[in-house]
């Protein structure tokens, strides 16, 4: 065997023991791992979470410690977050009719907190029509305790 | 008197423009999610930076050349292109990142969408380039970054519950709700966003532009040593604010108007309009700051006339690949991605790339031929090597992690 056979031998053993690593490392990726329960609450965590971080910005408000412009950005980027995990689990494909019941919740919670966050950002811009900011700020975190509460 | 006066500007310059978009991003998700469990992290990361930015600091007062071209002339041209591609690469990834922190801080201001922006910034950053000096650029975005002391003003005025807080950093111990390859995959997030590779490249090269000579290597020293600690402690500061309003609240942070949130339960307005003047001030220093890094190492590399000492006709390539560095990071952003995003997979790359950047310093650090009577001594190799270790664990595990977590999932 020349010195050159050899060589190329050992780049295409590299290459395999590479392949076979990234496959193996692809398989837990979370969305392979943990399958559609793990999207679903991944799902939850971002919505809770990002229905709190509104209910805090409301809340500074409320106290006059931060202006309309930031209380308005705030919302707004916790309503993006809510709607990027309605499509993360608009997305999911599922059999199992456990899986497709929590989907199903799930996606009812998410369509509430999108219109009360909705409703929070057009108060917190003046559009009038809508409850007062403590209202809205209570019932957010109400339908956070719900949302953390009711899915199981 | 005079010189007491350039060191302190110089440290303050340091500590003001330490911070940027990844290092204000990582520190507040770290902090709301890991409360104050990775602050080794910023410990370990600016040592590390101190140590690295000392020597090519020292590289270039004593030899007169910027690391890139030595690097060039000492390793040869095949392994220093290897090292331009990845360091010009997460450079330009950077510099989107940085424009759309500037546009995200405009934001909180204004509720005008960070698409508008945008233009604004990018042409902000190539009109400053252009026309105005090296030292004003520098001092200005430096001092004006100050601003975002008003973290470290906010941790004292939660009136935390210190004895917590002490206990969490000296016994870090991963959240029941996170798993250890999160921990670690933000460990290496931290770790990449203290020890970016843009601030050794620019540090040596502003080095050039400044024309440091070996009698300027006791304020570099004093720059490195006492700037880049105090910005680590501002770091520190932007996680602990995390920890004390937002994790108890459950809020992990996805965006920047998430990391403000506790400088205003602090402070209300006034400690608003610092923190965001501070953001603007921070990402905008290092928007100019990557833009000159990519210039500086493609120039440098190909035997480029570079540098903002000369007029910009003088050094036209140079400026040109700036230019076109602003214009495909304010493109990259109006495709409509996220730049938190960008941020964080920025800070994550770069850690990737460490070892092709900190390695060849290290070695060149240590060729008396370039460095005469100035090569490293055994206390800094030592520590160079124990960090070049560490470097390239962090580098090997860095892709590995970001796959299993789902990147910080």
């Amino acid at each position: 065997m020349t010195s050159q056979q050899g060589r190329r031998r050992s780049r295409v053993a590299f290459a395999a023991v590479f392949l076979v690593a990234l496959g193996l490392l692809l398989t837990q990726c979370p969305a392979n791992r943990d399958g559609a329960p793990g999207v679903l609450a991944a799902a939850l965590t971002e919505t809770t979470s990002a229905v709190r971080s509104a209910a805090l910005a409301l809340d500074l408000r409320i106290r006059d410690r931060s202006t309309a412009e930031l209380a308005a950005v705030q919302v707004t980027d916790a309503g993006d977050e809510v709607a990027r995990a309605y499509s993360d689990i608009a997305e999911l494909r599922i059999v199992d009719p456990a899986d497709l019941d929590r989907q199903r919740l799930l996606a009812g919670f998410l369509n509430t907190a999108l219109a009360e966050l909705n409703r929070a950002a057009a108060q917190v811009r003046h559009l009038g029509g809508q409850p007062p900011l403590p209202d809205l700020r209570d019932r957010l975190l109400a339908l956070a305790d719900e949302l953390e509460t009711g899915y199981r | 008197m005079k010189k007491v006066f350039a060191v302190a500007l110089g440290v303050l310059t340091a500590f003001g423009g330490f911070l940027d978009i990844g290092d204000l991003v990582t520190n507040a998700v770290v902090g709301s999610r890991f409360g104050l469990a990775l602050v080794w992290v910023v410990v370990v990361g600016v040592v590390g930076i101190c140590l690295f930015a000392e020597m090519s600091g020292r590289v270039a007062a004593v030899s007169g050349r910027a690391t890139f071209e030595i690097i060039r002339e000492r390793l040869g041209p095949r392994t220093a292109a290897a090292n331009l591609l990845a360091s010009f690469l997460i450079n330009l990834m950077t510099l989107t990142a940085e424009i759309g922190g500037i546009a995200l801080a405009l934001q909180l201001a204004t509720d005008v969408g960070p698409l508008m922006w945008i233009p604004v910034a990018a042409f902000a950053v190539w009109l400053v380039i252009w026309r105005v000096k090296f030292q004003i650029m520098e001092n200005v975005t430096g001092l004006a970054g100050l601003c975002l002391i008003v973290f470290a003003v906010s941790v004292f005025a939660l009136q935390p519950n210190w004895s917590t807080l002490g206990n969490d950093v000296l016994h870090p111990v991963v959240p029941e709700n996170e798993s250890a390859a999160t921990y670690w995959y933000y460990a290496i997030a931290l770790f990449g966003a203290a020890m970016t590779p843009y601030e050794v490249f620019f540090f040596s090269s502003g080095a050039i532009e400044e024309r440091w000579k070996v009698k300027d290597l006791a304020v570099s020293r004093a720059n490195v040593l006492v700037g880049f600690p105090l910005g680590g402690i501002l770091s520190v500061a932007v996680a602990t604010c995390a920890a004390i309003v937002l994790l108890p609240n459950q809020i992990e942070v996805t965006s920047l108007s998430q990391v403000v949130m506790p400088v205003v339960a602090a402070g209300g307005k006034l400690a608003l309009a610092f923190v965001i003047i501070g953001i603007v001030a921070a990402t905008f220093g290092a928007a100019l700051e990557t833009t000159l890094s990519g210039g500086y190492i493609l120039a440098q590399f190909l035997g480029w006339s570079w540098g903002k000492f000369r007029r910009p006709a003088e050094a036209a390539r140079f400026h040109v690949v700036m230019f076109v560095s602003i214009v495909v990071g304010a493109a990259v952003l109006f495709t409509g991605i996220d730049p938190i995003m960008v941020t964080e997979y920025s800070v994550v790359f770069s850690a990737i790339a460490l070892p092709l950047t900190y390695l060849p310093i290290l070695i060149v650090a240590n060729d008396p031929q370039y460095m005469g009577e100035h090569t490293n001594g055994t206390v800094t190799n030592a520590l160079g090597s124990i960090y070049l270790v560490v470097i390239v664990a962090a580098s090997v595990a860095a892709i590995p992690l970001m796959i299993v977590t789902g990147a910080g999932q």
